[in-house]
């Protein structure tokens, strides 16, 4: 994969991520029905799956230019995940919200 | 139908089959590029063409024939693995993400492949000025342009295009045919779709029609011009 691109979609998948974890903790700290250790451990696979999502759509708006650079589009998804789980991995070893 | 020589075609897709649920959409139909020839597909909406082309990009398996590339048959192949060959494929709608400008977006292609430059592809399809729009701010006519300076900056051995004439008016379409003739005079094989029968015969080499699940090669325009079940059947004359 091209330097530019590969970064283009590390880009995409820190910001998907990181506009999903601030939506959550809003949600979370408003809801006030679920305790500290039950964050840590539902929110991330319901983050990574949200994010999984929301990249995906924008693959499948992509998946022909990707395809045609000779990359298969399910690695575009890998990388743009990549963010995802370093962030969640972070968060979760900091034990933050 | 032709005879099949994987040998001497860039891309052959051979004796095809495709069925929908219980709507049989192929049942053999044959579609070949050859390096420096445009080939013109032309068939009725509905007919199969579009389901030939995206077989032949390995984007849908069929459930008879093969597609050869480059000489070798590809029983289980993809777009992006054909690509790597020297596949490029326009589909029947936008090619660009709306994410990206135009020169980041060719800038992708040229960092991956040895093709011609941005500026210089740019300046070939009368594109320059647009390079730094979005492809959201751009017309049909420029989109299908911007789309054909990705293609130069890749310089493949085939392209396939379906319907690339849609969305612009008669001088973009023009400029345009022009544009496949210049890839095929540099060495790769064209293969275009399109109902623009005047304009996509000024450009061809040889003429294929889809019909009634099977292909039909009728050789130069003049000739397909003549023949009488083409004629009747799609012309309409």
């Amino acid at each position: 994969m091209p330097g530019s691109l590969a970064l283009t979609y590390l880009a995409r998948g820190v910001w998907i991520w990181a506009l999903i974890r601030i939506v959550a903790a809003v949600g979370v700290r408003m809801m006030h029905t679920i305790d500290s250790g039950a964050r840590s451990g539902t929110m991330a696979p319901l983050l990574v799956a949200s994010a999984l999502c929301v990249i995906d759509f924008r693959r499948r708006r992509e998946s022909v230019l990707v395809a045609n650079l000779g990359i298969a589009p399910m690695l575009a998804v890998a990388v743009s995940l990549i963010p995802v789980f370093v962030g969640e991995a972070v968060v979760r070893g900091f034990d933050l919200p | 139908m032709g005879l099949t020589s994987p040998e001497s075609d860039v891309l052959l897709a051979d004796s095809v089959g495709m069925r929908f649920g219980a709507r049989k959409i192929l049942t053999s139909a044959t579609l070949r590029a050859r390096a420096g020839e445009v080939r013109v597909l032309f068939g009725r909406n509905g007919i199969g063409k579009s389901t030939l082309l995206r077989i032949a990009a390995g984007l849908t398996s069929p459930d008879t024939g093969v597609v050869h590339f480059l000489g070798r048959p590809r029983l289980r192949t993809s777009l992006a693995s054909l690509a790597r060959e020297g596949l490029f494929w326009l589909p029947d709608h936008d090619l660009f993400s709306h994410a990206f400008s135009l020169r980041t977006q060719l800038g992708f292609f040229r960092s991956q492949f040895a093709g011609q430059e941005v500026e210089e592809a740019a300046a070939l399809c009368g594109i320059t000025s647009l390079l730094d729009q979005h492809p959201s701010a751009l017309s049909g006519g420029e989109l299908r342009r911007a789309e054909l300076a990705a293609v130069f900056v890749r310089a493949p051995v085939c392209l396939l295009a379906d319907e690339p004439l849609r969305g612009g008016s008669p001088a973009d379409a023009e400029g345009i045919g022009q544009l496949f003739r210049t890839l095929a005079n540099r060495g790769a094989a064209v293969v275009v779709s399109g109902h623009e029968v005047s304009l996509l015969s000024l450009m061809a080499d040889q003429v294929t029609w889809c019909t009634a699940g099977t292909t039909y090669e009728l050789g130069i325009p003049a000739d397909a011009a003549q023949h009488e079940r083409f004629r009747a059947e799609y012309l309409g004359t």
